[in-house]
This record gives structure tokens, C-alpha cells and sequence, in this order.
């Protein structure tokens, strides 16, 4: 079952990111802020 | 049918790189052969032989490095059969015990050269695309659990997933594959265990998956071009793709 707080934050349906480069530079990979990081379980 | 993405990883060693750089080449399946023998076509044309014969790899290090720059300039460029003869007389140097003359190290040089530009352009030629998520070197935190999936992985695959989407919107039979090099067992597990988790755990992992397999197949990276051609790729944007966030280390010569 999908836990629900993981569809908070940056998620975004995924044919949405072909408009994104492909080739991308990613700031921080592990932002303290991120949903998917530090809460899970 | 399916698109492969070759996928490899650059600067994770934190040593020498400016970046760290996940990501390769998605070719679609169709595609993939004729690739292939254009490369060895190519590897043969431009070496005169297959360079794993000599012990050497399609490896962005290896053919990209500073001194094969140097070595290429050190005269005019070859025609395409002094340089072939150059270069196959210098891999053969090591296996006779005898230090490459001059003109086989700059035939050597350029053939290096020659042949990681006509790989990129046979890349384009097969309708590959690049992708790669670059970051800086930054430690794994200590208090991150063990099944979390990287940012930049989760953000690769969800592109990865889009573009097919976007390529095949109602060819529900076209997905994604992830060839990826083989490291140690223990750490390709840990890498698929974190797919899983986040596909069966998340939203955005779940809508990655109806494009993307991901379960990935892990080869050794000297019997796979695709690999070797990501390795090559992917050095290549290490040392010389900046976007106007990025301010490391940029090698001119790339």
C-alpha cells in the first residue's frame, strides 16, 4: 500500500518530466525538507 | 519492444571529479545491434583492433584522458591509415616489452580522440539519448535508513520514465530496461532493494514503474558496449557540462 505522506512534496506525474532535461543538475540530493527522506519509516 | 538505458556512475569515489554523475545512454532496443556493430566497426577501423584484446576498455578515463591530448598534438593529424598503424603498433608495444616510439604515441592520441567522436556521433545517428543527474560529492548522512532511493535516482528515473511515455503514449508494450554495471553483489542488491522499496512505497516510484522495470540487469561493463558507451558519456559531462548553477572544475580540451 502507498503511504500517503509520500505523495506530498516534489512528486509529479511522471510524463510531466519529459518536458525536464534529461541531462540535469540535482542541488542537493538529500534536502532536509525532502517528504521522502528523513520521515520514513 | 524496449528502450535500454545503459547506466554507469562517475565521481563517486570523491577523488578526483568535480561532480558526481549517475546516467548513460537509452537506446531503443530496434536500434541496439546496429549500434553495436557500427562500434566495433569503428573500434576496428580506428585501432585496428578490438581494444579488449589489448587489455585496454572503451573507458571515458582511459581514451579521454589529459595526456592522450597531449600525445594527439604532438603533430599534424594522421590520415585515417598512419593513425590506425600508430596505434596498433603502440597497444602492441606493452605485449612486446618496448616503449611506444613517438609517432605511435601521437597515432595512439588521435585515434583516442577520433574514435570518442564518432562514438557520440553514432549515438546520435541510432536515435540515443542522453541522460545523467549530476551533483556535488556530498556524504551519505549517517542517520538516512538504508532503503532510501538517492534524489538524483528517483529524478533519473522518473525522466527516463517520461520519455518513454511521451515516445510510446499508447504502445503500452514499450518500456524501459536499466542495464547497469556491475559493482559487488552486495551493493547491486542494496541498489535493487531501494528501487523496489520506492516503487512499492511511493507515488512517484509507482508511476515510474509503469514505464520503467525496475528491476535492473547488472552486467560486467567489459562485455557490454552500451555500459562502455555510458562511461564514456557520462566522463564527458563530469568535466565539461555546466549549467549556470555549477561551478567546478571544467576541463577546456572536453
Amino acid at each position: 500500500m502507498l503511504e500517503p505522506l509520500m505523495w506530498t512534496g516534489f512528486q509529479r506525474r511522471a510524463e510531466e518530466d519529459v518536458r525536464l532535461p534529461s541531462v540535469f543538475f540535482v542541488q542537493n540530493v538529500y534536502p532536509p525538507d525532502d517528504p521522502l527522506l528523513f520521515q520514513q519509516k | 519492444m524496449s528502450w535500454l538505458l545503459f547506466l554507469d556512475e562517475s565521481g563517486h569515489d570523491h577523488r578526483t571529479m568535480p561532480y558526481e554523475v549517475h546516467g548513460g545512454v537509452a537506446i531503443h532496443a530496434s536500434r541496439l545491434w546496429p549500434f553495436i556493430q557500427s562500434i566495433r566497426s569503428l573500434e576496428q577501423a580506428t585501432f585496428g583492433a578490438y581494444l579488449d584484446e589489448h587489455g585496454a576498455e572503451i573507458k571515458g578515463s582511459k581514451l579521454l584522458q589529459p595526456e592522450r591530448f597531449k600525445w594527439a598534438a604532438q603533430s599534424e593529424t594522421m590520415d585515417e591509415q598512419a593513425r590506425r598503424k600508430n596505434a596498433l603498433n603502440f597497444l602492441n608495444a606493452s605485449a612486446n616489452s618496448r616503449t611506444p616510439r613517438r609517432d605511435e604515441f601521437t597515432g595512439y592520441g588521435q585515434a583516442c580522440l577520433h574514435f570518442s567522436e564518432q562514438t557520440i556521433s553514432a549515438l546520435q545517428g541510432h536515435g540515443a539519448r542522453l541522460f545523467a543527474a549530476m551533483t556535488l560529492p556530498i556524504p551519505r548522512p549517517a542517520a538516512l535508513p538504508a532503503s532510501h532511493l538517492r534524489r538524483d535516482i528517483d529524478m533519473l528515473m522518473s525522466r527516463f520514465s517520461g520519455f518513454v511515455e511521451h515516445h510510446h503514449r499508447e504502445q503500452f508494450d514499450e518500456v524501459g530496461l536499466l542495464v547497469m554495471d556491475r559493482t559487488d553483489k552486495q551493493a547491486d542488491r542494496v541498489l535493487a532493494a531501494r528501487l523496489e522499496r520506492h516503487v512499492n512505497k511511493t507515488g512517484r516510484g509507482w508511476v515510474m514503474s509503469q514505464r520503467v522495470v525496475p528491476s535492473p540487469l547488472f552486467v560486467e561493463s567489459d562485455m557490454a558496449y552500451g555500459v562502455q558507451v555510458a562511461d564514456l558519456c557520462i566522463y564527458i559531462l563530469n568535466w565539461g557540462y555546466r549549467t549556470p548553477d555549477m561551478n567546478g572544475r571544467v576541463r577546456e580540451d572536453l
